[in-house]
Order: C-alpha cells, then structure tokens, then sequence
C-alpha cells in the first residue's frame, strides 16, 4: 500500500427523484479517500446507499452534488463517452448476480474488455488465457458460464476485472451468491492480488467476514459515512 | 386455478408496453395474411365480374359465321327443344373497318350489329351519351334511312366522328351463287352516340347499330336469314344464375336438334366458355398469387412464433417462481394459450385493418399492371373475409403459441432460482425412433403406391405430371426426413437438423436438375417450380440455422478484420449463436421473401434477355408482317407483292398467305390444353414457295417438338444449322402428306392428315377435328409445333398450317371462297432487326394499303391492313411478362416490408429482455455507440444472410429454369443491388430504434434488473 490517493470524493449526494413526492437522499455528503493498494469494505444495511456509492464511483451513475477523484481525475467533468472509456481502463467492475455473459465463453467472456481497445486479437486472447490460468481456470477457458461452479464464475468476472489493470476493482456484493467455502476463497484471491499486484479493491458487502478480508471498513446509515475507520473487527 | 387467472389479469396490466409490441406484430403478420388474401379475392372476382359485364345476359350464341342461318327452320327448333329459355334474338353481325375519309382515320375489328327493334330487353338497351334509354320508337325513326346507325361513344371519339359525320365502310354482301361475299363500300351517317353502360357495355362500345332490316338490305340477307341468334337461360344472372355445365348442357341438346333438322351451325355456350376462359387464364395468375402469397403467409407464421417466443423467455424468471411456487405445467402452458388468445383476437382486428390498407395498394397495382389501368379495381372485403381474418388470426396467434408455451411449461425450476443451465442430452428420444421408422415405413408406402396409382417412377411416364412428382417428392422427403430423423435418435440433434435441411436442399435440387425437365405442360412446370422454390427455401433456412454456430463464427472471422470493435462483432455474433431459434425465424423471414423477390428479377431478366435476344433467329427473317381485316377486292388495281417492295428502298421480298377462319373441336378422347372443348382458331395455306425462293428458304422456321418417331432422334443440342436443316427435313415430309393415326404412327390408308400448330396450345400428337363453314368435320393431327412463326404474335387464337396438298383442302377450298385473296403477307426488309428502321416501313407500308393517297381509299376498295414490326411487338410481350414479374416482386415486397417492421418490434422486445445484459456491457466500458453497434450488427447480419440464401436459392432455380428451356442465365446486377441497399435500408431502420433505446438504457438501473 502506498500513500497516493487513487479514489477520492467530496462532498458526494445523491438524491433520487429530486423535487417529487418520492424523493429519496440516497447519498448525503460522502467523503472518503482510497489509497493506492488499498483494500476497502463498504457495509450498511440495506438500502443505506452501498450500491448508489459504488455505481457513482464506477461512473455508472452521476452525483447530483459533490466530486469523484480517480487517479486524480475529476470523472464528473468527463462526457459519457470519455467517461465510458475511464471506466474501461481504470475501473474493473465485479457483480453479485449474473456478472456473465452466459454465451459467451470464459475466455471470451474475460477478453471482452480488451476487444473493445485497438490490440489485436491473438495478443488479447493470449493476455486474458494468461489471467484465467493465473485464476486457476487454465482447462476451463472454453467453458460457457453455466458449466462454471459460482466460484469458478466469479474467477472469471475478477479476471475480466483484472484484465485491464484497473486503477480501482470496485466489487458489488462479490461473494453475495456464494457459500462461506467459495466465499473464503474469492477473498483470499482478492487479498492475494492485492498483495502480489498492490492492486486497490472496493468492495460492498453485508458480510462482516468478508469485510474482515479488507484493511479498513466504511460504515454508511442512512447514505451518511458513520465510520470510515481501520481494519474491520 | 383461481390465481393464474388473477396472474393472467395482472401480467396483461404489468407489461402493458410488451403487450402492445407483440399485439403489433400479430397485428402486422395478420395483415400480411389478410392483404395476400383480400387481394387475391379481389383480383379473381373482379376479373370475372369484367368478363360477366362483356357478356351480359347471353349464354348461347347460335352462329354460322356470318353465312346466312335460315331463322324459319332455326328458330322452330329452339322454340319446340323444350330448354327453359328466358328469352332468344336474332342479329346480324359483320365485322368492319370503319374510315373517315376527312380525317384519314381508320377503325379496324368494329362490330356492325343489325338488331331487332322489338328484341327481349333482357339483352340490354342502348343508352345515349347522356346514360337515357334509346326508346325503340325512337330507333325506328332513326333507322328509317338505311345508311343511318348508332355508333359507340368511344370509337367516334377515335374516328374525330361526331353525329351527323359520314363513314365509310367495307362489308361483305353475299353472293349466293357462288357462295362466297363480294365486298363492297358503303357509307354510314352517325345519327346517335351509344354510351358504355349498361350490360354487354364493352362490346356495345366498339360496335356501330342498325336495324336488322337495313343490315339484310345491306348485306344482301333474306327477311328470314340472320347471322346469329343469343340465348339468355336467365334473364337476371346475378340473382338467378345459369352454371356452366347447365348452359353446356343447352349447348350439346342445340347442336344435336339442329343436326337432326339438317342445320349445320355453330352452337357455343358463350357465357361459360368466355368464364371458363378467364379462369383458366386467372388460374394460372392465381397460382402465382397463391404460391407467392403462401410464402408471405408463412414468412407471417415465423413473425408470430418469433414474437411468441420472446414472450417465454423474457419471462423464464417469472415462470421459475410459478413453477417453484407449485403451478403445475399445464397451468403454465393454460397461462400463454389464454394470453394468445387474446393477443390473437385483438392482433386480428388489427390485422384486418392493416391487411385491408396493404391491399388497397396491391389491388390497385393489379389494375394497373393487368389491365392498365383501365378498370379500377377495388378491394373486395367479404364478411367471410373478416371472419376467416379472426380465425386465422386466432389459430396462428394461438397455434404459435403452442410451441412456446410448451417450452414455457418445460422451464427447469432450478435452472432459473439459480440462474444456470443444466448440460441437456443431445440426443432425440425413443419416440423419435417410432417417428424416424415410420416415416421411412411410409415414404417406402408412397412411392410404391404411386406406381400402382399413377406410372411407375422407373419409367418416363412416371415423372411427367406435377402429381407424380409431388408424390414422389412426398414418398422420397419421407425417407430421407425419416433417416435423419433415426441419426437423431443414434448420434445427436445436430446431425437430424443437417439431414433435415439437407434433404429438403438436396430433394429441391435433384427435382430441378432431373425431374423439372420431364413435365408435359407448362402450368405442372410452374407448379413444380413454385414448390420447389418453397423447399429450397425452407431447406436452407433449416440447414443454415442448424449451423448457425459455424455461419457466425465466419461472420465474425470476416468482422474481426474490419474497423468495428472485436467487442461489438463477438457480443452480435455470439448473441445470435445463443438464441438459434429465434435468429433462425428471423433470418427466415428475409430468406423466404428474398428467395421469391430475387428469383422473379432473375427470371425476369433471363425470360426478357433470351427471349429478345432469340427473337430476331426466330422471326425467320420476316421482321414485318401485314394482316388484313378483309381481302382486296380488286387485284389488277394492285399487286401487294411487286408494289409493296417500291415502298421503301429496303423492302427486299413481300410474300402474300391465304388464311381463314376455323372452328377447332377436341375429340372426346383427347384431352387439350385449352378451357373448352369448343374454339376458334385460323388456318395459314403454305405453298412450297410461300417460305422458299426455288430451293432457297426465304422466311425460315425452326420446330420445336414433333412426334414422337421425328423428336426421339433429334439432337437438342445441336447447332442452330443442324436444327434449321432438320426442320427443313420435317417439313418436306410434311409437305409430301402422309398420314398419320391416332398413335402418331404413319398409316396411310386410314390415318389422319397432320398439320403444324404455332401455338404451344395444340401439341404434336393431339388430335381434334376442324370445322369450316357448312361443311363436316374432319379429324387432324398435329404433326409438330412451329417454333416460331411471326403471325403466332398476332392472334389469340391458335393457328395451324396446312398445304394446298393435304386431303379435306379441296373443302376448306371452297371456305376460303370467303376469303379469296391474301389475308396475310410476309415482309422482308434489309434492315437491322432490332435497330433499324422496320418501324418507319411498318408506318410506309400502313398508309401504303390505308393512306389517303392510296390507290386503294381511292378506289374505295380499301382494306384495313395492320403492319406489325415482330421486334416492337415482342417488347410489348416482354414488357407484359416484366410487369407480371414486377407485380410479384411488389406483392413479396410487402412481406418484406411488414418483416422489417415485426423486426423492429422484436428487436424492441430484444433491448427490453436485455436490459441486464447491456447494463453490464455498460459497465466494462462500452460506449453508447457500440451498445447500437452491437444490436445493429446483430440485424445486420441476420439481414444478410437472408440476401446471401436468398442469392444462392435464386441462382440455383434460374440456372435450373434456364438449363430447362436453354437460356443464358442472367443475374440483374442492379436488382440484387437494389435488394441489398433495401436489406441494409430495413436492418437500418429495424435496429436504429431498439439500439439507441438500448444505448439509453442506465447502467446503474440495468445492472440491478433481473427480468
């Protein structure tokens, strides 16, 4: 872990249906700061505002007040496409639920983000082969999504993440569909990346056990930062 | 139970918009159905009921060609034959052309009628311009005077005649003696116009009127002669209608009553015949319609099953809870039969409407392209036509859906809470064992029954119907379906979808090359053909869809070396893949439509291209060709064949025919290829030296089938001069008169005299008996078929040649008493066929016979002579058959266009299920650009394959229709461009709309849902 700041907000809000009789403050006032190799849990009950924050971080979605600094990059300033293109090289996305294309293999399902950039063919699929054996996945590149185990699945989401060698992997409730076996051994391969690869991970969950995989945990109520302390208990 | 009907109530409210997409699309497939068959409807009862107006009332004609029928002994036997007549007349009509020397006008073909005052008004009045009754008083006064007549509206309009304006026409007055007309010239006064109203309008119009009195006086006819008398059966048809074997029936008791009063005349059931005519001519049309129309229809079905499928799926998680929740299959499957029902009747309304609004504009192009547009046609919606919309809305929404609903119902609960898919077996089941034997069992049956029930497959006899090629079509498909249904059950699925497809692909293909050739009949040709582009079609929407994972692949191979994002080629490429059912209905649709659009343009151009390019070898060396509408009178005042040849410096050889009308009558035994048994038709005499200039052919002809015994050693593949000299030899044994018997073996004692047909109508081998006036049939046969003969363009009416040489001319001799002189001349100019300026000599040659300054108007002696250049008289052959096949390619064009849109929706209904899926394209990094990319590309793709089988399909049945009738195979060039242009224009605008609505999907909400 460095001291560079490689995600930063300010004052972050987010009001859904602003000005309505359903208007909800999902986000009131955010301010937190990852460091580069840092490994971070956001918990909250439901509905606190876990996923708003994630998808506001990831550019998915847009702030209705307040700024998101990554690798020092003001992303609201950014138009959708350049902001797409941000996200694609220095955002890796990891999702609870059908985080798969499911006709696509694990290969092509991995390579995806690199057929989006100018490198040719053979040189990405060879780059994503690499990631997936690194993943443990060697003899199931070929596999469609639903010939995978759920574990084997999320291997292949986290390589797709990876492939890019994204500033930030921002995972939504990665372990949600998984049991406490698959679960301990997608965050051991979380900690392990980090580890060898100083790789910076966000990662929203329920789970104090997973967030006990993470050097520090955030603790949102009500869309407000109640705790943005050190290590989990 | 209770709750899935609340469910059923409750999802209709919920996905309200989806709702509405796929009634829009049942809606449109409805109205592909609909329009085909409103227009179809349409198009045949209008035809008939332009026919019915052009005949009137009339159902038998009693006629002797305009020879005298003596109406003392004729019409006693009609009153005492005991038929149930609503009323009879009696008339005297002459055919004439009328001139008006002022203007230098000539009318040819006009009817001059002589009619009773006081005739049955069953048979119609005459109106004035004004639409009045002509009150019979009134005509009275007109006609007191014998050279006063009425003249129809139109034909003065042609003639810059108006009332009062003198004509001139030339008539044949009887010479009794000599039994044969003098003609003469004689001058009519217009004294009233006749309006087209009414019934029997369309002959009215171009007939001049007069008092049977003034036409005996004029034609030299006795107070009890007549040239025709009209039976009416009914005197109201529409209410109280004569069916065509009653009024047949009427005709045979006639004519066997006359014989027996020694009346040797002509009885015909004019009003069946005209509408057996019509429908002969409209059943082939309406094949066409109907097979095209079938296509449409289908392309329709694959609309509706798509649809349907994208309601199941975009609701497998839906039907994982139900199911979970304990719904039993049959609830399931209850659940979506009832919603399309629903969907079904309320797409039905819709349908009738849209279909309504396609035919308005198909019905309106038939009348331009069929009858140019002269009669406007109306679409013609029946209550029967409404309720078999909603019927057959119903059962195709509902029959659609059955596919569907089944699979609905067999959606694995696990599968679907887990989100996962179990690996399926890949082999059919036992009943496919049963299914495979059995098909095999009765594709054996088949074909061995054919050949008890029809001839055997070994033998030729066997292949030359439709019906036995259909049978063996049906018996050899069984086999080879039931194989691949067995390599199902033995290896895997993928290997019965090959063998399926390919046996379609393979069965098509085999029919084309071996088996087309062997039908007798132009129509079983077409229908064959029509079929055979059908299982072509679906053979290769079958195979290409069973390895649709390889055809991608391809595509995406070929995508990856172009600009666009390997991103975007491996999402649209493997989407497809994934849904192989679907994209298959899809590309279908644009096969099906393309394989039709793309096969008219190529026959149409290869029928245009070889047909004008053969003309000129055909029209053996005579590019212009005269007839006259009666024979010149006066011989000494001019030779035709020495003066004509000073008309134009490049007038090289003039050649006068003698030709006379003849009834034909088929021999109860033979069957003909024509409606009636009862027709008119021409015969040509052909003297030795009518084609020949000593032992050099001047006019040339080339045969194309002849007996048996002649056609068996001849080559079709020899040179254009090995043919011209076989045909030289056939006709020389033609010209030396032997006979022949029924089975077209030489018999010289008691065969029958041949002669040459120039119409594909009367085949080599047929044998009928012709008729002239007041003398006795007698049998011939047809030795072989003309090729091509220049007057065969110039009548609807088949003519034979025969030679001064034959047994029954001496009697036709004296017919031709009639008609003494030249009716028919060949010309042959120096000119280039096609570029020169046969035209200009035409127009020469016209005002030669019918110019002012002619020594014929002169001598009012004048002749109305038709001058035709065969090379502009082909165009308009052509162009005939071009708009035809144009009119095909409109008609498909409507499915294509309806296609396009049911697309639209789907692919609509696509984004809407796909939500999630973009969602997380999104997230990787996808652009919104590449987001419409991708659904485009997808559309893209699909379109095309449906142009590239749709080429292949189409290449492969021109190359088999041209080998058939050895042409040169032309593929228009900018035809396919034009299909190509419209299939990106319709993958355009059908995946715009869903791809920007996709591009505008939010990410964040699209990640979270779940379907």
């Amino acid at each position: 872990m460095s001291e560079k700041i490689i995600l930063k907000t300010e004052n972050l809000h987010k009001i859904y249906a602003q000005d309505t009789p359903m208007e909800v403050h999902a986000l009131k006032g955010i301010n937190i700061a990852i460091k580069k190799g840092e490994m971070v849990a956001i918990m909250g009950p439901s509905g606190c505002g876990k996923t708003t924050l994630l998808n506001l971080l990831g550019g998915i979605d847009q702030p209705t007040e307040g700024q998101i600094f990554i690798s020092g990059q003001d992303i609201n300033e950014l138009t959708d496409t350049e902001v797409t293109q941000f996200r694609l090289k220095n955002i890796g996305y990891i999702f609870q639920l059908f985080n798969l294309f499911e006709f696509l293999t694990a290969l092509e399902n991995t390579v995806l983000p690199l057929f989006l950039t100018d490198a040719s063919r053979l040189e990405a699929e060879e780059e994503s082969k690499m990631m997936l054996r690194q993943m443990g996945l060697g003899d199931k590149i070929h596999h469609l999504p639903n010939e995978l185990s759920g574990g084997e699945q999320q291997r292949v989401a986290v390589s797709r993440a990876l492939l890019m060698n994204p500033a930030i992997i921002l995972g939504d409730e990665p372990t949600g569909d998984l049991d406490q076996d698959t679960s301990t051994e997608i965050m051991n391969l979380f900690v392990s990346i980090n580890e060898n690869y100083n790789q910076t991970f966000l990662v929203v969950t329920h789970s104090e056990y997973i967030a006990s995989f993470c050097h520090r945990t955030i603790r949102i109520v009500d869309g407000e930062i109640i705790d943005s302390g050190g290590k989990g208990d | 139970m209770n709750y899935i009907n609340n469910l059923i109530q409750k999802t209709f409210k919920r996905r309200i918009g989806k709702n509405v997409g796929t009634l829009i699309a049942i809606g449109l497939a409805v109205s592909l159905m609909v329009g085909v068959q409103i227009t179809i409807t349409s198009f045949a009862t209008e035809a008939l009921d332009f026919f019915v107006d052009v005949i009137g009332e009339n159902d038998v004609i009693i006629s002797s060609f305009t020879y005298p029928i003596n109406t003392t002994t004729t019409i006693p036997v009609i009153e005492n034959s005991g038929i149930d007549y609503a009323a009879f007349n009696i008339r005297i009509t002459q055919q004439v052309a009328l001139y008006n020397l002022e203007y230098g006008s000539l009318e040819k073909g006009v009817s001059f009628v002589g009619f009773e005052l006081d005739e049955d008004p069953i048979f119609d009045n005459l109106y004035d311009q004004n639409g009045t009754t002509y009150r019979r008083s009134k005509l009275g006064d007109l006609f007191k005077n014998e050279s006063h007549v009425l003249i129809g509206e139109d034909l003065a309009e042609n003639l810059n005649a108006t009332l009062g304006t003198t004509l001139k026409l030339r008539i044949g007055e009887l010479n009794e003696a000599q039994f044969k007309f003098d003609f003469k010239t004689f001058d009519v006064k217009i004294v009233g116009l006749v309006a087209e109203e009414g019934k029997g309008k369309e002959l009215g119009g171009w007939s001049i009127w007069t008092s049977i009195e003034n036409m005996r006086s004029i034609i030299g006819f006795g107070d009890d002669e007549c040239s025709e008398i009209n039976i009416a059966l009914s005197s109201d048809h529409e209410n109280n209608p004569i069916s065509n074997e009653d009024a047949k029936i009427v005709e045979e008791q006639l004519l066997e009553l006359l014989v027996e009063a020694g009346e040797d005349l002509i009885v015909i059931a004019f009003r069946a015949l005209i509408l057996e005519t019509a429908d002969e001519v409209l059943k082939d049309v309406l094949l066409a319609f109907n097979l095209f129309g079938a296509l449409i229809i289908f392309s329709g079905v694959l609309l509706l099953v798509n649809i349907q499928l994208i309601q199941v799926e975009d609701r497998v998680q839906q039907l994982g809870i139900l199911r979970a929740i304990g719904s039993r299959r049959r609830e399931i499957v209850r659940l979506f039969l009832v919603e399309s029902f629903i969907l079904g009747f309320l797409g039905s309304f819709l349908g009738i409407g849209g279909g309504y609004t396609m035919s308005i504009f198909l019905v309106d192009r038939i009348g331009k392209t069929f009858f140019d547009g002269e009669i406007a046609l109306q679409p013609n919606v029946t209550a029967g036509a409404v309720g078999y919309s909603i019927a057959l809305g119903l059962i195709l929404a509902v029959g659609a859906g059955v596919f569907p609903a089944i699979r609905a119902a067999g959606v694995d609960v696990i599968e679907v809470i887990r989100g996962i898919k179990k690996t399926k077996r890949k082999k059919t089941g036992k009943l496919s064992l049963a299914i495979g034997l059995s098909l095999i069992v009765t594709g054996i049956s088949v074909l061995v029954a054919q050949s008890f029930v029809y001839d055997s497959i070994l033998t030729k006899a066997g292949w030359n119907t439709a019906i036995e090629q259909w049978v063996f079509m049906g018996g050899a498909g069984g086999i080879l379906l039931g194989i691949s249904v067995l390599f199902g059950y033995l290896f895997s699925r993928k290997i019965m979808g090959n063998g399926i497809g390919l046996t379609f692909i393979i069965l098509s293909i085999f029919m084309l090359l071996l088996s087309l050739p062997q039908t007798k009949g132009m129509e079983d040709n077409n229908k064959i053909l029509i079929t055979l582009v059908v299982v072509l079609a679906l053979g290769t929407i079958i195979w290409v869809g069973v390895n649709l994972n390889t055809v991608t692949n391809f595509f995406r191979g070929v995508l990856y070396r172009t600009r666009i994002k390997k991103g975007v080629s491996l999402i649209a490429s493997k989407y497809m893949t994934s849904k192989t059912i679907r994209s298959t209905l899809t590309f279908g649709i644009f096969t099906l439509v393309l394989t039709m659009n793309i096969f008219a343009s190529v026959y149409q151009a290869t029928f245009a291209y070889n047909t004008l390019e053969s003309v000129e070898f055909y029209s053996g060396g005579a590019p212009i060709y005269i007839e006259l509408d009666s024979p010149i009178a006066n011989e000494t005042l001019v030779n035709v064949e020495t003066e004509l040849i000073e008309v134009d410096d490049s007038i090289e050889h003039v050649k006068g025919i003698n030709s006379t009308l003849i009834i034909i009558t088929s021999d109860e035994e033979v069957e003909l290829d024509v409606p009636t048994n009862f027709f008119p038709g021409s015969v040509d005499l052909i003297y030795n030296n009518t084609f020949k200039n000593g032992d050099e052919y001047v006019f040339d002809f080339l045969f194309e089938q002849s007996l048996a015994q002649f056609n068996d050693k001849y080559k079709q593949a020899g040179s254009e001069r090995y043919k011209l000299e076989y045909s030289h030899e056939l006709w020389d044994f033609f010209y030396n008169r032997t006979k022949f018997n029924k089975d077209g073996y030489i018999d010289n004692e008691n065969g029958m005299p041949t002669v040459i047909s120039t119409t594909p109508i009367l085949k080599p081998g047929d044998v009928f008996n012709i008729t002239g006036i007041g003398f006795t049939t007698f049998p011939v046969i047809v030795l072989a078929n003309i090729q091509q003969y220049p007057f065969s363009l110039s009548s609807m009416f088949p003519t034979l040649l025969i030679t001064p040489t034959i047994d029954f001319f001496p009697r036709l001799n004296l017919h031709f008493g009639l008609y003494p002189s030249y009716m028919k001349f060949l010309v042959k100019t120096s000119e280039d066929f096609k570029e020169g300026r046969n035209t200009i000599i035409t127009e020469k040659i016209e005002t030669f016979f019918n110019g002012n300054e002619s020594k014929l108007v002169l001598a009012e002696d004048f002749v109305a002579a038709s001058a035709n250049n065969v090379w502009e008289e082909m165009l308009q052959v052509v162009d005939f058959q071009v708009r035809t096949f144009d009119f095909l390619q409109y008609f498909v064009g409507f499915g294509l266009i309806v296609g396009a849109m049911g697309m639209v929706i789907i692919a609509m209904r696509n984004v809407a299920e796909r939500r999630r899926e973009i969602g997380m394209k999104r997230a990787i990094g996808y652009k919104k650009r590449q987001i419409i990319g991708t659904i485009m590309l997808e559309l893209f793709i699909l379109a095309g394959l449906g142009l590239i089988i749709g080429l292949i399909n189409s290449i492969i049945l021109g190359w088999a229709f041209a080998r058939l009738y050895d042409w040169l195979l032309l593929v228009p060039p900018l035809r396919i461009l034009l299909y190509t242009g419209i299939m990106i224009g319709i993958a355009l605008i059908a995946a715009i709309l869903p791809g920007i609505r996709a591009s505008q999907v939010t990410p964040a909400e699209a990640i979270r849902y779940v379907g």
